[in-house]
């Protein structure tokens, strides 16, 4: 599904991710760890097309097709969801206009029919009574005053509606409950039928027990720098970053 | 007929008695507030002034609403509407009471009329009243002007649309004048749809008793050059003022705000907050000058330009400006400039959303938060709806 080789990003003139190689296949779990500024967020942001990643060499292909010449918008209508670590606010947009605005700009992308308000409003309902989401979010202003809870139920609620193919969870579960956590990943579980990926940054091994990974990745100085299975997860709880680092070395 | 050929000496004398023909000395761009606003094309062009004739309100009952009491007028001459909607409402043309302006645009209108057109509201109203003006002239100079009268102890909530239909480089010089007894609350909308080519000046003054409250929005969007003169002596204690307006224009369109707000009593609060969204070669100015007195004790004063440049062309003048002559007050003015946020850009497109499209959400949701500052749901619902007609 997403083949990433030798890539090369920077962010206001600070090479960030240098000489990265991953391969992901449909169905798989993918986790990237390490410590802070390894260049995690900096690769789904590029995978994303965020403003601040300039990529200088690599490619990324993504389906067979070469992702860099695709912008933003059309990323996500080819199936690629980044949930944010930080979504956010933007008063004065209802949310429920930006989720069917979002919808059926993917329908129309796909050729599809776009669905009446009606229509939309049943099914985002639907979805929504299935994790015991609070349809008052629907309501409100996209993000505007939202918990760290909320917001993440958000992304959560948008990733169930747009049903992307790969999905690139950046620490989806910060700032989350226990109780929340448990919502989010089975939601995110119910997406996940041996088709779509998912590549996902998190610090903490919880979110790995609820969606379990097939690969574990560390990341260091913009460089995977060792890949394991879950075990590596199990002994980066234990030894922590230093210890995985120094073994490397 | 060109304006800078009327014999306004002349009419002045046949219909209204000013002490001073200066009154009518029309600004220009020796005057301030006008050098980045010349109004100089409007006095030279060869408008058309005779246009009294009706026209059929047929295509427009649609913005009709049963929540609301409506009336109708049209190419300001004729008030669609019976003597009363309401007890509480009544209509006239009375004869014409001097109003006192500084500025002479209001008098340019005020001397085509000899009657004065009046909406006098006696009791609170038990739901919005809905004025609906319309313009269907080219090439027309167009003055209209209406007081608005609320009588001692009155609520109400008023909506005025203007809309010009096949106008087309016509001038619309419109009057409004607020006439509050003691203890009145207003709150006044007003949006309109000008076409492209159309130039709209707004001349608004007020006379404002103690205990009441003023609360403007205003929606503008297309007319090619749009005015709002907010002219407004503040001369009684207890008095709040509050004016929200959105400016969204494009091509070479321009726009203005410039207001002189006089507090002359204690305890008066006033705040005028404009959002401007610019692309284009567009333009807008925002020349705000706000004066406390030595009496105006425990004042409130804020005035804000907040401006969104879509464009390297688009062109913002902000001048808030604050003359204090008393210490005890709270006093803020501010002119901020800037692009869209980025990184909510960034967020709808990541989303599958057209960059195309995510800037006309972002744009719109400036709009909606000053449509949110009208205090009356119904009204607040209706120009929502009026707007998802209107403007794409």
């Amino acid at each position: 599904m997403l083949d990433i080789k030798n890539l090369h990003v920077q962010i206001n003139d600070k090479e960030i991710l240098k000489g990265l190689n991953l391969t992901i296949n449909p169905g798989e779990i993918h986790v990237l760890m390490g410590i802070n500024g390894a260049g995690k967020s900096t690769l789904v942001k590029t995978i994303s097309d965020h403003y601040d990643c300039v990529v200088n060499s690599g490619s990324i292909t993504y389906k067979g097709k070469d992702l860099l010449e695709f912008d933003a918008n059309s990323r996500a209508n080819e199936g690629i969801f980044m949930s944010f670590q930080n979504p956010v606010e933007i008063p004065g947009i209802n949310n429920m206009y930006f989720l069917k605005t979002a919808f059926n700009e993917k329908r129309k992308y796909q050729n599809k029919e776009e669905l009446n308000a009606a229509t939309f409003l049943k099914l985002i309902k639907e979805k929504m009574n299935e994790f015991n989401l609070d349809e008052k979010i629907l309501r409100r202003d996209l993000n505007e005053g939202f918990s760290g809870g909320e917001k993440k139920r958000n992304e959560l609620l948008q990733l169930l509606v747009l049903e992307p193919d790969l999905l690139l969870l950046d620490e989806i579960d910060s700032g989350l409950d226990i109780d929340a956590m448990k919502t989010v990943a089975l939601g995110i579980n119910s997406l996940l039928d041996k088709k779509r990926s998912v590549l996902m940054i998190t610090h903490y091994n919880r979110m790995l027990e609820l969606i379990k990974p097939d690969f574990v990745h560390i990341l260091s100085q913009g460089k995977i720098i060792k890949t394991g299975d879950y075990s590596l997860a199990i002994e980066l709880e234990k030894t922590g970053f230093e210890g995985v680092l120094d073994e490397t070395n | 007929m060109k304006l800078i050929d009327l014999n306004f000496a002349d009419k002045i004398k046949d219909t209204l008695s000013f002490e001073s023909l200066q009154m009518l000395k029309l600004p220009n761009k020796n005057i301030e507030e006008f050098k980045r606003f010349d109004l100089n094309d409007l006095y030279e062009y060869d408008f058309n002034f005779n246009y009294t004739s009706y026209f059929s309100i047929e295509e427009f009952e649609y913005l009709k609403n049963e929540n609301f009491y409506t009336i109708f007028i049209t190419n300001s001459r004729f008030m669609s509407l019976h003597s009363s909607v309401n007890d509480n409402i009544t209509f006239s043309s009375t004869k014409k009471t001097k109003n006192e302006s500084k500025n002479s645009l209001y008098y340019l209108s005020e001397l085509f009329f000899e009657q004065q057109n009046q909406i006098m509201i006696s009791k609170s109203l038990d739901k919005p009243l809905l004025i609906i003006n319309l313009f269907k002239y080219e090439d027309s100079f167009v003055p209209l002007s209406l007081n608005i009268h609320l009588e001692k102890n009155c609520k109400a909530d008023i909506v005025e649309l203007f809309i010009s239909k096949n106008c087309g480089n016509s001038f619309l010089n419109i009057n409004r004048t607020f006439n509050l007894n003691e203890n009145v609350t207003l709150n006044y909308t007003k949006a309109e749809e000008f076409s492209n080519f159309d130039t709209s000046i707004f001349n608004y003054n007020s006379n404002i008793q103690k205990k009441s409250t003023l609360n403007i929005v205003a929606l503008d969007y297309n007319a090619k050059k749009s005015l709002n003169i907010w002219d407004f002596d503040l001369m009684n204690e207890d008095i709040s003022l509050k004016i929200n307006a959105i400016i969204n224009i494009n091509r070479d369109k321009q726009s203005a705000n410039i207001a002189n707000i006089l507090h002359n009593n204690k305890n008066i609060s006033s705040e005028i907050n404009v959002q401007h969204i610019l692309n284009d070669k567009s333009s807008a100015v925002f020349d705000v000058k706000s004066t406390i007195n030595e009496n105006a004790k425990y004042a409130k004063v804020l005035q804000s330009s907040k401006t969104t440049l879509l464009s390297d062309d688009a062109k913002i003048n902000a001048q808030p400006r604050l003359q204090i002559f008393t210490d005890e007050l709270e006093a803020r003015h501010s002119a901020t400039t800037g692009a869209l946020n980025k990184d909510q850009l960034y967020y709808l497109t990541s989303r599958g959303i057209s960059n195309q499209k995510a800037i006309e959400m972002i744009i719109e949701s400036f709009e909606i938060k000053i449509i949110e500052k009208i205090e009356n749901n119904l009204v607040k619902d209706y120009i929502k709806r009026f707007k998802g007609k209107t403007y794409v």
